[in-house]
């Protein structure tokens, strides 16, 4: 069977991190084949490349055997290699056919041949069984049809090889199935498939081979009929635990938050989080770990106040905030280092100085009446910089001039400073080297022996791991699962990371057993 | 009911509804505001915010009258206005989208510069301060539709209009059609709404952005130039008052569609004949009649917004009853 | 230690950076200006430096030049404060002349002394202007509508009600539109009028008044707020980044409209200033343009306190010299206007990029937000 991509020694390097390190990537022609990996991967990078949207450092790829060069998007659909990515270029108000013939619209003399372009998109959609409707406009369609129209988008243009990230992401068990029986047919049809995903179920049931990467280089690939869940997970997931932070046993006091039951909407005004409800006592971490875009980022806007809960109730200290505005919140007791950093965390051309003071210069000792005390506020940002070592020239420079992990410790400065009881770090490590790393999980271990009640959010399994007392797993908005750090495994969290829960784990064995 | 208020309200009725002249006014006073309309929707489609019409129109005016100064006739006049209106829209996009000045401080420095240049200009040129009025300047002469004025009722409502209004008419359909039928009025719209999809598929999106703003320096330019050469037959300083600006609010109006915003801004010819009218009765001092149309923008502006916030709720309460 | 000249330098360096794009704008305005000038068969030289002997020239001059600077000082700070707090006030103009009406009905209406009678009006320019950018602002946070348009749309109601106001109940003189003139307990009192007995005169021939220096304090004053108060703390953060500032607490609404309040206010004690120091009654003053000056200035200025007073001071010289320059040349005095507009041109050319995000954010909090993720990337 020939190959119909070929990537060899693919390194891409963005400012800070290696996304891809001499990857060597192969598909075969006809085939379902399955890209894996956690957040950070470097999957997506790796299709970017393939469909030109990014240029590789290095490395060379091959199209049905022959060596091409890349170096533009024009390139790879040229080529016939079509992409559907996570977040749809779609044009809301246009309808179905305007959507898949747009920048290629068949033509009669000056005007848009209307007939044309409906019937050639009925033609390629009857050939690969996709049903669409020409005429239906794309914002009224369901996300499962979305991803119908740009799909045939890419068979428009004549893609052979069609890269899909992250297909199912957005889609329901219902419009999952249907997918499934997308790729098939178009696999039937002569196509080639790709597709990124961390579902390691959907990896067994749909593809052929899998490629498993981790921390931007590839782990191996697989045959799926020879490998399962579990070893993918490990392949994911496992890593050196080169973290080594001092934990005290916990001291657990009053339970400082509450979540009931909360429902929470996304930007896209769908239900990201689905009836949560959690604990977290004084003196405790709890982990909520899960990867990114299961409904984390909802879950702290809702409880720090940035976002609306549509449902359920949060109580901090017993108190219910629900209804209370973000100053409030902070009042009483809450501090939160956001998934954001630079948007929502800093204000970066403000000074350092500013970032520090700007959640308490409303108050004394940093202000008496309408008036600031400067001083105040000067001494306290220099023993804020001295203390939490951040490497800067001095407090009154821009925040942009300092790098991510000096730009978090600013975060945290601010945020320890009011001495919290409730402190909600989400992804507080991302994109920060070890060092960094090392000293923000140890802030982080500080404030919790210090009586702070911690919840801490993030995709860093390790991390997540390493700190907790307790853990527990967003899958899809929901809890599936809750441990004591002290018994989590690297495999069991993977696999609810991955939307296995126990009962499914327990199914496969006993099929496995009646094998 | 009795017999003196009806009279009273049917003499109300023949006045300022059934009453071929305003419609007329009507029709003719919201020239301008459908050309700036348009000039302000083309951009908008195109995902431009696009403020300097007001100073566009003011050129496009000054241009006009220079133009059948120079050489005692409107058509020229029309040119040079278009000629000016293209250019200094091009200026603009260099400086907005190539140079990425901000846009929304370049338009605003496009309109005050207008005011000051074309008072400049008409001291140089004119010698005289605010007005550029002289016998050598020629008007566009009205036109009779050979069939159509004879038409009983319409036909005085149809005929007889200068050539810009039918113009502005023609463009208002022109347009339609080019955005919903033709090749790159689709891609601007895509370019408008979401300009990464159509970059992903090759459309040349600066491009398009380019000629979106010179062509709403075109509508604005006509804009103006109607008000100089049609209207009247002589440049006023800040002739334009506030037409750039109110041809925004009629393309919100309008919803970014040619026809509906040729209704609203039909909505302000009618306030503008109005006014003219009430002027002539003596019901009220002159100033608040020429208030109407911007109070009346704030007004419609407020009407607007609160429906549409009400809509969106709806939609939103909608939604979530198919919620899990 | 090295860190500290390192330091400097760098700020030098910064700042020689920034001032190169400024001068090269300024150079451009200039060299076009030069163009204009050659088409009207002057020599550009000979020209500017007319206009800055006018401007600079004499004591004269530069009393002229204080006096026209005045109420674009005003104007600039009220434009600089809406900008840095990220809204667009564009209806100074409006709120300046509502100011001075305000300002002339109290001034002319009251018998009281000057103690009480001078603030008294001050204090009624500055509350009737930021009455005046009331509407707009409601309509902007409540209503989500721009207010670049509403502003506008007030520009024009205050031109026609004023005319109104001084046509009918306002008015003095049956056969002018005039209102009456405001008590001398009212007065700003001009140079020439406070030193004229004495031995040297001060601002001969002009009308050069005290209200350069209430202009004067009202900078301090904001430049005191700016720096040292809870407000001006506010205004300044979420004028850089509105969702960092709703993160840590602060409430945007409140912060928004006091800005716009505050900077309508600042437009209409200009207006009254103007009135009390120059024309000690309301007179037609629309077509000068003195808010959309100020817009100019604040922009020349880099929104900044100082820098557009700077800005201010330097267009009121440059009026001045544009003044004498139409005597003697009969250059239209708009050149000026016209010289500073293309220079503002070239400074904007320079991409105020962050500016234009922190818009978007005003309009539409559902849009996608940039995430650190595509910082990162």
């Amino acid at each position: 069977m020939t190959l119909a991509v070929e990537m060899k020694g693919i390194r891409k390097v963005f400012p800070g991190v290696v996304a891809n390190d001499s990857v060597d990537f192969a598909v075969q022609e006809g085939e379902i084949h399955a890209l894996v990996g956690e957040n950070g991967a470097g999957k997506t990078t790796l299709m970017n490349v393939l469909f030109g949207l990014y240029f590789a450092e290095a490395g060379s790829i091959q199209i049905r055997g022959q060596p091409v060069h890349i170096r533009k998007n024009a390139d790879a659909i040229a080529l016939g290699i079509g992409m559907v990515h996570q977040s749809f270029k779609l044009v809301p108000s246009f309808t179905v056919a305007e959507n898949i013939t747009l920048g290629a619209e068949p033509r009669k003399g000056i005007f848009v041949d209307r007939e044309a372009v409906r019937d050639s998109v009925l033609e390629i959609s009857e050939r690969f069984g996709l049903k669409v409707d020409p005429e239906a406009r794309v914002m009224d369609l369901p996300v499962g049809v979305q991803q119908r129209v740009e799909i045939l988008k890419a068979l428009y243009r004549e893609a052979d090889v069609l890269i899909l990230d992250e297909p199912t992401a957005v889609l329901t068990p219902q419009e999952t199935d249907e997918f499934f029986g997308v790729v098939r047919s178009l696999v039937a049809g002569g196509k080639t498939v790709i597709f990124i995903t961390h579902k390691l179920r959907e990896v067994l049931e749909i593809s052929d081979r899998v490629t498993v990467m981790r921390d931007g280089a590839v782990v191996g690939t697989k045959d799926t009929k020879d490998t399962d869940v579990a070893e993918l997970a490990r392949m994911m997931v496992g890593r050196e635990v080169l973290l080594r932070v001092e934990k005290r046993n916990a001291e657990l006091g009053e339970i400082v938050l509450r979540v009931d039951n909360l429902r929470v909407r996304d930007d896209r005004h769908q239900i990201a989080v689905r009836g949560v409800s959690l604990e977290v006592r004084a003196g405790e971490i709890l982990g909520v770990a899960g990867v990114m875009g299961n409904g984390q980022r909802e879950l702290v806007e809702a409880i720090v106040g940035l976002r609306p809960a549509v449902g359920g109730t949060i109580y901090v200290s017993g108190k219910e905030i629900t209804p209370l505005s973000v100053r409030e919140r902070r009042e009483s007791g809450m501090s939160c280092i956001p998934e954001d950093r630079y948007v929502r965390g800093l204000a970066l051309p403000a000074t350092i100085q500013d970032n520090l003071v700007a959640c308490s210069y409303y108050k004394a000792p940093m202000s008496k009446g309408p008036l600031l005390e400067l001083d105040t506020i000067a001494s306290s940002a220099e023993t804020a910089i001295k203390t939490f070592d951040v490497r800067t020239t001095g407090k009154d420079v821009p925040a942009f001039t300092l790098s991510g992990g000096n730009l978090q410790k600013v975060v945290i400065a601010r945020e320890l400073s009011s001495d919290p009881n409730l402190l909600i770090a989400a992804q507080p490590t991302r994109g920060l080297d070890i060092g960094s790393i090392e000293f923000v999980l140890q802030r982080i271990i500080d404030a919790r022996d210090g009586g702070t009640a911690v919840l801490l959010v993030s995709a860093e399994l390790d991390e997540v791991m390493s700190l907790s007392d307790r853990i527990v797993v967003l899958y899809e908005g929901k809890i599936v699962g809750t441990i004591d750090g002290a018994h989590a495994t690297e495999q069991g969290l993977g696999l609810w990371m991955a939307g296995i829960s126990d009962e499914d784990v327990e199914e496969e064995a006993k099929e496995a057993a009646h094998v | 009911m009795d017999a003196n208020t009806m009279a009273q309200i049917v003499d109300i009725l023949e006045r300022y509804v059934f009453n071929v002249a305003n419609i007329q006014g009507t029709l003719r006073l919201a020239t301008p505001v459908v050309l700036a309309g348009l000039c302000a929707l083309i951009t908008s489609r195109a995902g431009i915010l696009n403020i300097a019409g007001e100073g566009l129109i003011l050129f496009g005016a000054w241009f006009g009258v220079l133009g059948s100064y120079l050489y005692s006739n409107a058509m020229i006049g029309v040119a040079f206005a278009m000629v000016s209106g293209f250019i200094i829209a091009g200026l603009f996009a260099l400086f907005s989208l190539k140079f990425r000045a901000n846009i929304i401080i370049m338009g605003i420095a496009i309109n005050i510069f207008a005011q000051a240049a074309t008072i400049f200009l008409t001291r140089v040129v004119a010698k005289t301060a605010g007005v550029f009025a002289d016998p050598r300047i020629v008007g566009l002469p009205p036109i009779e539709l050979p069939f159509i004025k004879d038409i009983p009722v319409l036909g005085p409502i149809l005929s007889g209009y200068t050539a810009i209004v039918y113009l502005s008419w023609a463009l208002v359909i022109l347009t339609t059609i080019f955005l919903y039928r033709t090749p790159w009025g689709i891609h601007l719209r895509a370019v408008g709404e979401n300009p990464r999809a159509a970059e992903t598929l090759g459309i040349n999106v600066s491009r398009i952005r380019f000629g979106a703003v010179m062509a709403s320096g075109v509508f604005a330019s006509l804009a103006g130039v109607y008000l100089s050469l049609g209207h009247l037959t002589m440049f006023v300083q800040q002739m334009s008052a506030g037409r750039g600006y109110i041809g925004m609010a009629v393309n919100n109006f309008g919803g970014g569609q040619p026809i509906p915003v040729f209704f609203a801004s039909m909505l302000f010819g009618f306030i503008y004949t109005i006014g003219w009218r009430l002027q002539g009765e003596r019901i009220m001092p002159v100033y608040f009649i020429d208030m109407l149309p911007y109070v009346a923008t704030l007004v419609a502006l407020t009407l607007f917004s609160l429906r549409r916030r009400r809509a969106l709720q709806k939609a939103r309460a909608g939604n979530s009853n198919e919620e899990d | 230690m090295s860190n500290t000249a390192g330091a400097l330098s760098r700020t030098l360096g910064k700042f020689l950076r920034r001032s190169v794009g400024i001068v090269l704008s300024i150079l451009a305005g200039v060299f076009v200006g030069s163009l204009i000038m050659i088409w009207y068969k002057q020599n550009p030289v000979e020209i500017y430096g007319q206009l800055l002997k006018g401007a600079y020239g004499s004591q004269r001059s530069l009393f002229i030049g204080l006096q026209r600077a005045t109420p674009l000082i005003f104007t600039a700070l009220a434009s600089t404060l809406a900008f840095r707090t990220g809204v667009f006030n564009v209806g100074v103009e409006g709120q300046f002349f509502i100011g001075a009406i305000a300002g002339t009905y109290v001034g002319y209406a009251f018998q009281m002394p000057a103690i009480i009678h001078l603030p008294l009006t001050l204090l009624t320019g500055f509350v009737a202007g930021a009455a005046w950018a009331f509407v707009p602002t409601l309509m902007r946070q409540k209503l989500g509508v721009s207010e670049i348009v509403t502003t506008i749309m007030t520009n024009y109601i205050a031109t026609f009600l004023i005319s109104y106001l001084t046509n009918y109940p306002m008015r003095a003189d049956p056969t002018t539109p005039d209102t009456p003139p405001i008590m001398p307990t009212a007065r700003l009192p001009q140079f020439i009028e406070m030193t004229r007995e004495s031995a040297n005169p001060l601002g001969k021939g002009t009308q050069a008044h005290l209200g350069i220096l209430v202009a004067v304090a009202v900078v301090a004053v904001m430049y005191f707020i700016f720096k040292r108060t809870k407000i001006g703390f506010e205004w300044r953060m979420v004028g850089i980044s509105f969702p960092f500032s709703e993160f840590a607490g602060m409430n945007l609404d409140r912060t928004f409209i006091s800005g716009m309040l505050v900077s309508g206010g600042l437009a209409g004690l200009g207006g009254s200033v103007e009135i009390m120091g120059v024309w000690r009654e309301y007179k037609n003053l629309f077509a000068t343009g003195f808010g959309f000056k100020g817009n100019l200035a604040a922009l020349l200025g880099g929104q900044s306190i100082l820098g557009s007073t700077v800005a201010a001071l330097f267009y009121g010289s440059m009026e001045a010299g544009a003044l004498g320059l139409e005597w003697s040349a009969g250059i239209p005095r708009q050149l000026i206007d016209i010289v500073v507009g293309l220079i503002i041109f070239f400074m904007a050319a320079e991409g105020m990029w962050d500016f234009v995000k922190r818009i978007k954010w005003a309009r539409a909090p559902e849009e996608e937000r940039r995430t650190t993720q595509e910082l990162e990337a």
